[in-house]
């Protein structure tokens, strides 16, 4: 992926230069007021057709231009254009992905849609924004994201057989789940403690070790009893800590669940890092 | 009870480029004190507390402004340093930048609040930059475009999800 690319819950696109203003599970707004530009995406199954789409989003309203565009990276392409507001419509016709771009007039850069990028039919599903970037497989789905100046924070779960991540929570039985998280500037928040000291003051409630390892992670690895499995509650809880090769920021990847999830988490682990933005 | 809602005084309305380019002023009567190497500023509360009244009539406060004490982590005294009437918002969130190697947008955010935390106790005032003034600064710009919007659950599926 090129820098300054966005992958974000199934699609991936270059916001050409345009600050991200709001992000949300399955919506993005780049820019600011005249010249800003709204994505929505979802994947639906069965047959999509765009002109019905519209018809739904405009209603009885202003009957807008339609014109078919020409595909890219295997999305069927519509514009549409009414005096005030312009957009598009793409659809993916094997994952079922649907992007829907509205913008004013003349607000949009040329190289945006070409650059969309569908992911979600993938084993694995890359997540990039801002300066962190993460590959996971596909089973783990977004619940929650926090991106405040310092702190950027990702949790996931993974998708089980009896809830889906959207349904509240009844008690029971909570699904596993992932947390990315990373904390800037590294130096100033570690001052003169090590990284076992430091993050034993964040992560109060996880096991951590006294110490790093020798390459300088924490790592905690908690892997219960057979008696302590049968109970309630979480039962496997394992992390890695550790700063950033070349950047100011501490990366940190926990995850908690019934089953200890190896795999996943060491692929999890390996994919997660800091990349290169336009502005570095 | 809309006749005895007090009116708010309007303020300015400025877009975020006009914010940036603010330039953060020191209040003169804000003292610094040196503790265990830590800056500490003091600062006189310029708000009246709840108490201020019986607290007065029972004889336990004479009135003056309380002191209050705000201690700077190395951050903090990083922006503390460059605010001297020079270097507009942007500048100080582009050196923090460069000193952190955080991103530019969470820099400004950074700084940004930090600004505004200083301003809500009185400790810093900002001016608009003459650079930077605009003609009519009672515009805003706002965060998200005039859509339309519609549910996509809805949209042309025979066979939903």
């Amino acid at each position: 992926m090129t820098p300054g690319t966005l992958a974000w819950n199934g699609i991936s696109f270059h916001p050409c230069g345009l600050p991200l203003r709001r992000l949300d599970p399955d919506s993005a707004v780049l820019g600011d007021g005249a010249d800003a530009v709204q994505l929505r995406w979802k994947r639906l199954s069965g047959p999509f057709r765009p002109e019905r789409h519209l018809k739904r989003l405009f209603g009885r309203g202003a009957r807008p231009e339609i014109h078919e565009g020409s595909p890219a990276n295997g999305f069927h392409c519509v514009y549409f254009e009414t005096p005030d507001l312009c957009g598009s419509v793409l659809h993916h016709p094997g994952s079922g992905m649907v992007v829907e771009l509205q913008h004013a007039p003349g607000a949009l850069p040329e190289s945006l849609i070409p650059s969309i990028k569908d992911h979600s039919a993938g084993d694995t599903v890359p997540w990039r924004v801002f300066d962190i970037a993460a590959r996971l497989p596909a089973r783990w789905l977004l619940r929650s994201s926090a991106f405040r100046p310092g702190h950027f924070k990702l949790v996931f779960e993974v998708v089980g057989r009896r809830r889906v991540p959207e349904s509240p929570k009844k008690g029971g039985r909570r699904p596993a789940e992932v947390r990315l998280e990373r904390f800037a500037p590294a130096d100033a928040l570690l001052g003169k403690k090590t990284l076992a000291e430091w993050a034993s003051g964040i992560w109060k409630k996880e096991p951590l070790p006294d110490e790093a390892d020798d390459d300088g992670a924490v790592r905690w690895d908690v892997r219960p009893s057979l008696l302590r499995r049968m109970m309630p509650g979480t039962a496997f809880r394992r992390g890695v800590v550790h700063l950033s090769q070349g950047h100011n920021a501490i990366l940190a990847t926990l995850l908690r669940g019934r089953k200890p999830f190896d795999d996943d988490f060491s692929r999890i682990t390996e994919n997660y890092g800091i990349v290169p933005t336009e502005e570095g | 009870m809309g006749l005895f809602r007090r009116k708010k005084a309007k303020r300015p309305i400025i877009n975020r480029e006009q914010a940036m380019g603010m330039v953060p002023v020191r209040n003169d009567h804000v003292a610094e004190e040196r503790v265990d190497g830590a800056l500490r500023l003091v600062y006189e509360a310029t708000v009246r507390p709840w108490f201020a009244g019986p607290a007065e009539k029972l004889g336990l406060w004479d009135g003056k402004p309380m002191t209050k004490r705000v201690e700077l982590d190395e951050m903090g005294l990083f922006v503390w340093k460059r605010i001297d009437g020079h270097h507009s918002v942007r500048d100080i969130a582009t050196e923090f930048r460069e000193r952190y190697g955080v991103l530019q947008d969470e820099a400004e955010l950074s700084v940004a609040s930090f600004i505004k935390m200083l301003g809500e106790r009185g400790i810093i005032g900002v001016r608009q930059d003459e650079a930077d003034k605009a003609p009519d600064t009672a515009t805003q710009d706002t965060a998200t475009p005039d859509t339309t919007t519609s549910d996509m659950n809805a949209s042309d599926s025979d066979n939903p999800a």
